[in-house]
């Protein structure tokens, strides 16, 4: 079809491709004590961000603790011994400044962002907040009254429910299973002696790498860096090794069964790496062909053809330790089973045919296109070189990304499809009317169903 | 929620908006707006995105795609007096539409 600027509608436009990424150098250095830091200086905007990588996640909550981790990386922020929760929100809000945190299986990350011309307070505050945390009772009951609600509300949600059983079912005994974020009973009874148990042994100058980004040179960055942490002596962190998961949990179905659900939540797939595997890069482009972007395989036939769900997507999950793929979707009740079936057979066709040309190059060009965005903000930046650091990966990982991503064939992808790809040993985690589904699933497989995750 | 309610709220309203008309925005509170301003416009310059939305706002409404240029000093510029001003044109009681929406009440009579 001819639009009237004379543009063919019905033909993807062609892609030239696109040139190397070269992220500008960065220089690194390492404060006596053992903090990691890295500096990269940007002088076009008035702009500095700062993240510290506390290299200690979730996964080392300990037993029926989980959420530890995730509420200790808010409740930093919630008062110092010198600050109380609001003069630290006040003081951040008057410099028009950002101090947030965030907590992945991995680990808790602080980042504060700032003009330059504020960033000697806001350096101030953020050091404070990790330095000399109050983790006072009654921030926790806050903290902890806030969780529970939300908890109460995600339980009702088919996309948690299904996500959670996933991770619980694909992981096993692995402290990847656990949820982050904590379940009811463990918030009820994390007490304010888990958060200095944790903090105490992770929060040490050897499991920290920072990254200043932005509007600050190597030496101030240096001086900022020495002046405030170079003084915090402690013991060495006391984290335990997590052991890498090498087998794949049998092929199994389980069902939290939610009468009145119309639409079942499924998630599906198997164990995978940790990211720093040899394999990395075509797995990227291997999951952009299967599920990775709009018209993907499986959102071609699940959604354009079969009109079945208003989107499927996939991912490999990588990890510092482990790591696992997986394809989500809801579906009507009564298109449960045949969703599944059809997300069973590409995984099938793809494990036992070469991907074409035209869906390999066009892979690689959105990859390579969208993949610069991904680095505009001086935080996002921060984050991609800790990254580097934090997973081992080589220096030079990015900037060589895209002439490694060019050499990958076809005979590459259907290596990559046989080795990471297990269509016989999925596990699949689905929250919906058991009764509505159950039947037509049990030609699939085995199914369980419970009643609660 | 009840009629009465949504009465309290409106004048709590006014009388927020009367504050702001007797002078009764503090040095600290502008500040404060200004820096959030200027850092958030800064920092959304990062985005080429946010940039080719810009220049084309500055050229389809002022016709100058430079305006882009001064936009952060026009919100520096900005000082108490300008805010009273724009409340008494624009925040007046004159140049209101109340709506209270209820739905639940409508539905039960």
């Amino acid at each position: 079809m001819n639009t009237s600027s004379g543009l063919d509608r019905t033909k993807m436009p062609d892609c030239a491709g696109f040139k190397d990424i070269r992220i500008p150098g960065y220089k690194e250095f390492t404060l006596e004590n053992g903090i990691q830091v890295i500096v990269l200086e940007d002088k076009r905007l008035p702009l500095v961000s700062v993240r510290f990588l506390i290299c200690s996640g979730s996964i080392y909550d300990s037993n029926d603790k989980s959420g530890t981790a995730s509420m200790l990386s808010e409740l930093i922020l919630k008062g110092t011994k010198s600050r109380t929760a609001m003069q630290i929100a006040e003081e951040i809000e008057i410099l028009g400044a950002d101090l947030t945190s965030d907590c992945s299986s991995d680990a808790i990350v602080i980042n504060a962002k700032s003009l330059t011309k504020h960033f000697d307070k806001v350096f101030d505050i953020t050091s404070d907040t990790i330095l000399n945390p109050a983790l006072k009772e009654e921030e926790i009951e806050r903290l902890r009254e806030q969780r529970l609600n939300n908890l109460l509300y995600y339980l009702d949600h088919g996309a948690y429910i299904a996500s959670k059983l996933f991770l619980k079912n694909v992981y096993k005994s692995s402290p990847y299973g656990n949820s982050s974020y904590g379940n009811l009973d463990s918030i009820k009874n994390l007490s304010q002696n888990d958060f200095h148990t944790f903090y105490k042994g992770n929060f040490t100058p050897d499991n920290v790498i920072a990254a200043f980004i932005g509007d600050i040179s190597y030496e101030d960055a240096y001086k900022y860096a020495n002046e405030k942490f170079s003084g915090w002596r402690t013991k060495k962190s006391s984290k335990i090794k997590i052991p890498e998961i090498s087998h794949y949990p049998d092929k199994n179905i389980t069902i939290v069964n939610k009468n009145d659900f119309v639409q079942s939540d499924i998630y599906l797939g198997h164990i995978s790496f940790p990211v720093n595997n040899p394999d990395y890069i075509s797995m990227l482009v291997l999951n952009t062909i299967i599920g990775g972007t709009f018209t993907s395989r499986l959102n071609s036939r699940l959604r354009e053809k079969h009109g079945m769900t208003y989107g499927i997507s996939s991912s490999f999950n990588l990890k510092k330790y482990s790591g696992d793929f997986v394809i989500k979707t809801s579906v009507k009740n009564e298109f449960t089973s045949e969703a599944v079936k059809i997300i069973l057979d590409e995984l099938t066709k793809i494990t036992e045919d070469k991907v074409r040309d035209d869906e390999l190059r066009n892979a690689k060009n959105y990859l390579q296109g969208t993949f610069p965005l991904q680095l505009e903000t001086s935080g996002s930046i921060a984050s991609s070189l800790l990254r580097l650091k934090f997973f081992d990966l080589q220096k030079d990982f990015y900037n060589t990304l895209f002439s490694k991503m060019n050499v990958i064939s076809t005979d590459d992808i259907f290596n990559t499809a046989k080795k990471h790809l297990n269509p016989d040993k999925l596990v699949i985690a689905i929250a919906g009317k058991a009764s509505d589904i159950t039947k037509d699933l049990e030609q699939i497989g085995v199914v369980s169903v419970k009643n609660k995750l | 929620m009840k009629e009465q309610n949504l009465d309290e709220i409106e004048k709590e309203i006014d009388l927020i908006l009367d504050d702001i008309k007797s002078g009764g925005i503090n040095d600290n509170e502008l500040l404060k707006v200004k820096n959030i301003l200027e850092s958030s416009h800064i920092s959304k310059r990062q985005s080429m995105n946010y940039l080719a939305d810009r220049f084309s706002f500055y050229k389809l409404f002022f016709g100058d795609a430079d305006k882009m240029n001064s936009e952060v000093f026009n919100y520096l510029s900005v000082g108490k007096e300008d805010l009273i001003k724009v409340v008494e044109k624009y925040l007046n009681k004159e140049s209101r539409v109340v709506l209270d929406y209820l739905p639940n009440l409508i539905s039960e009579n």
